[in-house]
């Protein structure tokens, strides 16, 4: 019976080794190696999240991470002109908002103002913003740039990001170490009485 | 047994009148009963379970989320108001001693408890209530659905280890941060669990700490003919079940009855008491509107913007307060009583408990009251309704105010009370100057207190 029992322990603590490496590995991978991509764009906003305004201005939102999912963002703006030459020097700011559904999905969120900074590469802005829950988010991009204030809007939808699978492996790895040692030192001090 | 050995017996005559609650004999069924506390420790696993769940994989932010309001705005202010009303009932309950139960059945190396804890524990329990308090503030444990879930993950880790690991519910007993809180609060509760000495002086089987046929010895190490304090007994009903003689009574009892005639005073448990005054007031205070005025102060004072160095300096002097003023007090009191400061420290420590408990109502009475609604508003939206226009407030707020100054008002007297009652039961002559000296003390501390409850304060949610 108590071969059975620590079996059945050991078979759980490799399978849970197992599942908690692969799913530890496949995390540092995209970590390791960080490939932006844009925004799932929603399903009724069309096909791309890349924006024109009237001037034929392009604004492109990427996450980092696969896809947009709930938490804390560091997120890129790609503003190039109609000739898709990079647009450098800009004030930005943009203003991240959940799509609401009418009159009794009032979100007692307010929008969140955020004020970008350059990043590496020219037309390149970066920002945080916490996507604090799952769904259909609008961000409205306003840039000053040649003496013209101009604004667009893109679209985009948020993931549920799910579990924190580091965390959930770390716990389940410990757990599992701590009962397969305590189950082995049993079965010495029952060997010994 | 080294518990039962060493507690000295404490008869009081006034014991054989108390009402008990196992004379009823529906009651005495049901506590004996193998459903009891079953019937109450699986649902409650299972919420937690979820609320965990919730914690980990709901929403990030703390406003839209079950896990957080479950935890922090239902369970966390009730906690304090069960304490007073039924003792450390609650732990008999809790998931973690459940986990720790059925983890020590299947792997459970029985080992005794480590004589550091033996020794120590209180001051371990005191340390990490500190840290965890710190952690709180620096990382924003309750504000974060992920830390408030790491959080229980990592006592899960702990409670697991010490139930394959140690006999009993040495994790309840020695090591829970809350379960040193809930025992200096349980004091002062309204329920007790007693052995009748005149029973058991013939007893040879002990079954009530070394357990039976019925049931195990009792999980918290407690020997229920020598226990004279509610501070251990979770009301498990191990004894209830397990005592061939029925000697087990459960009663009624004035709240602070048992501090009276507190005889074995300790230093450890009466620095907690101060230490959870001055976690009191951290809470308020980096609630409170000005939080934000002291700490740009504090930034140009300290010369620094980090704000762990700033929050340190506020939580260190926050912590130190109350107990370098209850030093003072015993200096003082000294004077009167003859007794050292190290002693008047130790007795009249637990003097401050009935105002700790009214303090962290109060203050948790803030959240229930004013962001209750959010329990119920985050828990239809897990089924896609939201409510989040809504005002998550069950009373105004110069109601919730004038309750809580009132609950702080009746904490001081109860501290007043049992300090009086204390000097006197101590032998000395000037028992009312020294009650005097405390009074001032605890007004003191009221005061502080009635003024931070009576800012605005921050919701959690």
């Amino acid at each position: 019976m108590k071969k059975g029992i620590i079996g059945t322990i050991m078979a759980a603590v490799i399978v849970t080794s197992i599942f908690s490496s692969a799913v530890m590995a496949s995390d540092m991978g995209s970590t390791a190696m960080p490939q932006s991509t844009t925004a799932a764009p929603a399903a009724d906003m069309g096909s791309e999240t890349a924006q024109q305004d009237a001037s034929n201005t392009k604004a492109e939102l990427k996450f980092a991470g696969e896809k947009a999912a709930m938490s804390d963002k560091t997120f890129k703006l790609i503003l190039m002109d109609a000739n898709s030459q990079p647009i450098s020097g800009a004030q930005v700011k943009v203003t991240f908002d959940m799509v609401r559904n009418g009159m009794n999905d009032m979100s007692m969120h307010d929008p969140e103002v955020v004020t970008l900074t350059p990043g590496s590469n020219a037309g390149e802005y970066t920002g945080d913003i916490n996507l604090y829950n799952h769904g259909a988010w609008t961000a409205m991009v306003e840039y000053a740039a040649n003496g013209k204030t101009q604004s667009t809007q893109l679209n985009f939808d948020v993931e549920n990001s799910g579990p924190n699978w580091i965390v959930i492996g770390g716990f389940i790895g410990a757990v599992a170490v701590i009962i397969v040692t305590a189950a082995i030192l049993k079965k010495k001090k029952s060997a010994k009485a | 047994m080294a518990k039962a050995a060493d507690t000295k017996q404490t008869v009081r005559p006034d014991k054989e009148k108390k009402t008990d609650f196992l004379k009823n004999k529906y009651f005495a069924k049901f506590i004996k009963s193998r459903w009891y506390p079953i019937i109450f420790q699986v649902p409650i696993a299972l919420i937690f379970a979820f609320i965990v769940f919730e914690l980990i994989a709901g929403s990030s932010e703390a406003h839209d989320n079950f896990g957080t309001a479950g935890t922090w705005v239902l369970w966390w202010p009730l906690l304090p108001i069960l304490l007073l009303l039924f003792g450390r009932f609650w732990c008999t309950l809790c998931p973690f001693g459940l986990l720790n139960d059925l983890v020590q059945k299947l792997v459970g190396n029985n080992r005794p408890v480590p004589k550091f804890l033996k020794k120590y524990g209180i001051w371990v329990i005191d340390a990490t209530f500190l840290m965890i308090t710190w952690s709180d503030h620096v990382w924003g444990v309750v504000e974060s659905p992920r830390g408030s879930g790491i959080l229980l993950l990592m006592i899960t880790v702990a409670v697991i280890f010490s139930g394959a690991m140690f006999e009993r519910r040495t994790w309840c007993r020695y090591l829970c941060f809350l379960g040193g809180v809930s025992g200096n609060y349980s004091r002062i509760g309204m329920l007790e669990l007693r052995a009748t000495p005149e029973i058991c002086k013939n007893c040879k089987s002990q079954a009530c700490y070394k357990g039976g046929e019925k049931a195990d010895g009792c999980p918290m190490f407690e020997f229920p003919r020598t226990m004279d304090t509610s501070a251990e007994c979770n009301f498990c009903g191990n004894c209830v079940k397990n005592c061939p003689n029925d000697s087990i009574r459960i009663s009624p009892r004035v709240p602070t009855e048992e501090l009276w005639a507190n005889n074995k005073p300790k230093v450890e448990v009466a620095f907690l008491a101060m230490v959870i005054m001055g976690i009191v007031f951290v809470q308020n205070i980096t609630m409170i509107s000005i939080w934000n005025d002291i700490l740009t102060w504090l930034e140009q004072t300290t010369h620094t913007t980090n704000y762990y160095i700033i929050f340190t300096i506020t939580f260190l002097i926050a912590m130190a307060i109350p107990v370098v003023l209850l030093l003072l007090t015993g200096r003082i009191a000294k004077v009167f009583n003859g007794a050292t400061v190290k002693e008047n420290f130790a007795r009249f420590g637990y003097a401050i408990i009935p105002l700790d408990l009214a303090g962290h109502i109060a203050h948790n009475l803030f959240h229930l009251l004013a962001e209750g609604k959010s329990v119920a508003y985050t828990f239809l939206g897990l089924f896609g309704m939201h409510f989040d226009n809504m005002s998550t407030a069950i009373l105004d707020n110069p109601t919730i105010q004038v309750l809580q100054f009132i609950l702080i008002a009746l904490g001081a007297a109860g501290s007043i009370y049992v300090t009086y009652r204390m000097a006197k039961s101590s032998g000395t002559t000037k028992h009312i100057p020294v009650t005097w000296v405390y009074a001032v003390l605890i007004m003191a501390l009221a005061v502080a207190n009635i003024f931070l409850f009576s800012l605005p304060m921050a919701m959690r949610m």
